[in-house]
């Protein structure tokens, strides 16, 4: 049964793609935008239900998934003797936690999507890129094979530049669409180069395979597996926004809201994520290369965080955001903590999805407006969507029992029993800046004085019942997902559901876990994040204010303006540490140089000999035509020259003696 | 003095060499001659060292001696037969061009 | 009176003289055939050459062949070719070159081949019979005629063919002009 199951999760979207494609237009035009919808939303609800019933054995390990997972091979793509690539997939708890947040997200998003992009009047055209977004997910999530891997991570690329790019006409989409499709092209070449290095070292293109085969002890590889696992992580730093290849996440949201929260929060980004988790066994025998990861990603969750704190447009402060939480993950996965990056993972899902499409519901209801400057006092008129958001609010920063208090604990306790120290002092600070940042978005859209434009100020309204039902849905797994797998302490239930696909690994690095000591150093660590996720809550509300309360913001013009260095911190904070610019300069005007030399070159040299090859050609051919006379008698010297030549050299070698 | 041509037609080289030097002359006519008529001459002195050369052979071989005489007359008549088709031809290009030099025969060039 | 055996002055046979006298003069008249001017005077020079050529046959054994020779070379082959040359005479005849340009390389050519023909033949190890052998006419008719009758009869067939092909391409055109 499963056999046929699997391979209708990723079918059934492409399906949905290719309907919508062509005739979406037409049935838009001609019923109306339900006609439009129906089919790609539906196709999703099914997805999701035929997901469900897969995931639910392949956590719990039941037959036929078993330890290992199931492999389900569809057929033989490329059968060229050792290269040969199929087309197959591969269940295990890892693609369960995944295909959870994929599906679930990507459903709700569809939902979401149907109230969202209901003014607008390429409708059929976002619901056929979402149904194509999906199936490029769930091929990268069910691969078995690295080059299926590889080639959904490229449509997954595709459609991201389609959507973020989708207000087209409007130049600065296009622009960051490009933007993302090349920043991701740059990790990209390193993924190519990785799987190509795979291929080198084991001959086999099949995911698990080539992991067992590259772990064996006493293996020695042709190329070195730290080598292999940097170029992997290449491809992961470009798809989910690592420093240095963070500067398109920003700038993407420049697309439509549902597609912010389904591509940047809930699960393009996670494809770096779920990478490293899958090839977990290579980066465990390559230590060298967990410290990069794991360095890598806390600075990016540090810097993405100072960033988030001065932005004012409320789409941005997520983007940060979920660039600093991707950090964590990445940095989780660096210090060798599988199974709580994972969880990071869905937590983060969840509560990042809920809190973009509830950005994206309060941008509804102020009429397009982005700027948080501009918005303020709004929790009595869009109640569901402030609640909401505040239970994602309170999930991200940590507050114990939501979702993120689990996840983001553990990562940090591993963290510090690992003896990373630097991992765990850097995490503390930016789960305090988490909370303020977060705190001081709540603030300025929801509490305090009202700055909306008067014009829009009667208008604002509540969303339809198509966007804010998405929305409490997904408040009941921020608020409970926590709880529901990250108890008890220690020996939780998400551990029990991912420990087959890292427990070699696990083993290989840290050797035996010690028991949970709650009232130990457990505990301390849960209490000193705790702690400062605190702070940051009670410093956000003290200068924006919660609820009646109005906030301070002469004294945040006076602290940011107090003296040189907070100035600079704030300025460089303000302009994402010129990170943009320094880009410009390194690569379109220095890069730029360098390419005006290597045309130069091209044309002058490279051109000019074949030109030059061409002209010889001619020109011997112009010389040797006048041999053409048409006449018999310049032919028959010719012959009698040719026959003298041939008899002449027959008798000399016949001459020669022996 | 002579003494070295004593018995030269008991020898088959002589006829041999002789017949290769009436070909030679023969190919250079045919080679540097533009009159179309001489071209058609200097292939009739080509075919009589053939001639020459098997009529050699066989006046030395005994086993070849009458074949030998076979051969000739049938390329004496293969030899008029040539002739003739190939000034008819001359003439009919002549009727055309109104030339008999072959410098201007030249409608197959490029 | 006989004959001495040997020519007194020059020390060689009678036979070798005849050789050499046809040959020098086959050799000349093929000279003149290929380098005069006047084309009706090589057409001459070459009736000598094939009366060269008929004495040099005799000389080798081969009557038959000679008499042949006479006949259909002199006699018909010569005559063709005047006619031909006469009926091709161009106004501007003897003002124009004769030899084309690529003269030198021909003769070049043709001087290398000789020698190449005269080294090869110089060179091999002919397995003589000693003397000349005189053909027997008789001998020839029967093979003529019995072994070898389809090449006679084929020949037959050319030589018609030929004479259909030459009146037919040397024809005049009905409706020409001239």
């Amino acid at each position: 049964m499963y056999e046929t199951l699997i391979p209708l999760i990723p079918l059934l979207p492409i399906l949905g793609f290719a309907f919508t494609a062509l005739f979406g237009r037409r049935l838009q035009a001609t019923f109306g935008r339900w006609a439009a919808e129906i089919v790609p939303v539906g196709v999703v609800v099914a997805v999701w239900i035929i997901a469900m019933a897969v995931v639910v054995p392949a956590l719990n390990h039941a037959e036929p998934f078993g330890e290992k997972g199931l492999d389900v091979l569809l057929w033989t793509w490329i059968p060229a003797g050792s290269f040969t690539v199929d087309i197959g997939f591969h269940v295990d708890a890892l693609t369960a936690a995944l295909l959870i947040v994929v599906t679930t997200i990507g459903m709700l998003v569809h939902v979401y999507s149907i109230g969202y992009m209901s003014h607008d009047a390429g409708t059929w055209r976002f619901f056929a890129y979402l149904n194509l977004f999906m199936f490029s997910m769930l091929i990268l999530t069910l691969a078995n094979s690295w080059v299926l891997v590889f080639a959904g991570w490229e449509l997954v690329g595709l459609s991201s530049y389609s959507l973020i790019g989708f207000w087209y006409p409007k130049r600065s989409a296009a622009l960051a669409a490009k933007k993302a499709f090349i920043v991701n092209r740059v990790g990209d070449v390193g993924f190519a180069l990785g799987i190509m290095a795979i291929f080198v070292n084991t001959g086999t293109m099949n995911i698990q395979e080539s992991l067992a085969k590259m772990t064996e002890s006493g293996a020695v590889m042709a190329i070195p597996l730290v080598i292999v696992a940097l170029l992997v992580f290449c491809g992961a730093m470009g798809k989910s926004a690592q420093f240095p290849l963070h500067v398109w996440l920003p700038d993407a949201m420049e697309g439509p809201t549902p597609v912010s929260a389904l591509i940047h929060a809930a699960t393009m980004v996670n494809a770096g994520v779920y990478l490293v988790a899958r090839a977990n066994p290579l980066f465990a025998h390559a230590q060298e290369a967990m410290v990069v990861v794991a360095a890598i990603g806390i600075f990016t969750a540090i810097l993405a965080a100072s960033i988030a704190m001065t932005q004012t447009d409320i789409k941005r402060v997520l983007a940060y955001s979920t660039l600093s939480q991707l950090g964590y993950m990445f940095a989780a996965l660096g210090i060798g903590a599988f199974v709580a990056a994972i969880f990071h993972l869905m937590a983060h899902g969840f509560f990042k999805g809920l809190l973009f499409l509830g950005s994206g519901s309060v941008i509804h209801a102020v009429d397009g407006e982005q700027d948080m400057n501009r918005m303020g006092r709004l929790w009595r008129k869009i109640p569901i969507t402030h609640w909401t958001m505040l239970i994602g609010t309170l999930a991200i920063s940590g507050i114990p029992f939501f979702a993120g208090f689990f996840s983001k604990d553990e990562i940090l306790g591993e963290a510090f029993k690992f003896g990373n120290y630097w991992v765990w002092g850097i995490g503390i600070v930016v789960a305090g800046m988490t909370a303020f940042y977060m705190w001081r978005l709540m603030g300025k859209t929801f509490y305090g004085e009202s700055h909306v434009d008067p014009s829009v100020e009667p208008r604002v309204h509540e969303s339809p019942w198509s966007m804010t039902l998405p929305l409490i849905l997904l408040a009941i797994p921020s608020a409970l997902l926590g709880i529901a797998l990250g108890l008890p302490f220690g020996a939780s239930t998400i551990t029990g559901w991912l420990e087959p696909v890292f427990a070699e690994s696990e083993l290989y690095l840290h050797g035996e876990p010690e028991a949970f000591a709650l009232f130990g150093i457990d505990g301390y660590l849960i209490l000193s994040s705790v702690f400062v996720a605190a702070v940051g809550l009670v410093v956000g509300i003290w200068l924006f204010g919660a609820f009646r309360r109005h906030g301070k913001p002469a004294k945040v013009q006076q602290l940011t303006a107090a003296n040189s260095a907070t100035r600079f911190l704030y300025r460089a904070s303000l302009n994402k540490w010129w990170f943009d610019e320094i880009n410009d300069l390194l690569f379109i005007r220095i890069g730029g140089r360098v390419a005006a030399a290597m045309w130069w070159f091209d044309r002058t040299i490279v051109d000019g000999t074949v030109n030059a090859v061409g002209g010889i050609t001619r020109d011997a051919g112009g010389g040797l035509r006048r041999i053409q006379t048409g006449r018999v008698q310049n032919y028959a010297l010719g012959i009698a020259v040719g026959l003298l030549v041939m008899a002449g050299s027959f008798l000399v070698i016949v001459s020669q003696p022996r | 003095m002579f003494s070295g041509l004593d018995n030269i037609s008991q020898s088959l080289e002589a006829y041999l060499v002789l017949s290769g030097i009436l070909f030679a002359i023969g190919s250079f006519g045919f080679l540097a001659r533009r009159n179309a008529i001489s071209m058609l001459m200097s292939i009739e002195l080509m075919l009589n060292a053939v001639n020459l050369a098997i009529i050699a052979f066989g006046a030395f071989s005994l086993s070849l001696n009458v074949d030998a005489s076979v051969i000739a007359l049938i390329v004496i008549a293969a030899a008029a037969a040539e002739a003739t088709i190939g000034l008819a031809i001359v003439i009919a290009i002549y009727r055309n061009k109104k030339t008999p030099l072959v410098d201007e025969y030249d409608a197959m060039r490029q | 009176m006989t004959l001495p055996e040997t020519i007194p002055l020059l020390g060689f046979g009678w036979d070798d003289l005849l050789f050499l006298t046809f040959a020098a003069a086959m050799v000349v008249a093929a000279l003149l055939v290929v380098t005069m001017r006047d084309i009706i005077r090589c057409g001459l020079a070459m009736i000598i050459a094939f009366a060269a050529l008929a004495g040099l046959y005799v000389i080798a054994g081969a009557p038959v062949v000679a008499a042949a020779q006479v006949l259909v070379y002199i006699g018909a082959i010569s005559v063709l070719v005047l006619f031909a040359i006469m009926l091709t005479q161009s106004k501007i005849g003897t003002r124009e070159l004769v030899f084309q340009t690529q003269a030198v390389p021909a003769a070049i050519a043709s001087v290398l081949l000789a020698l190449l023909i005269g080294l090869v033949v110089v060179a091999t190890d002919w397995p003589e019979a000693g003397a000349r052998i005189w053909t027997d006419t008789t001998e020839l008719a029967m093979r003529l005629f019995d072994q070898y009758v389809l090449p006679f009869e084929v020949v037959s067939v050319l030589l018609l063919a030929a004479v259909i092909g030459a009146v037919y391409l040397a024809k005049r055109d009905r409706g020409e002009a001239d």
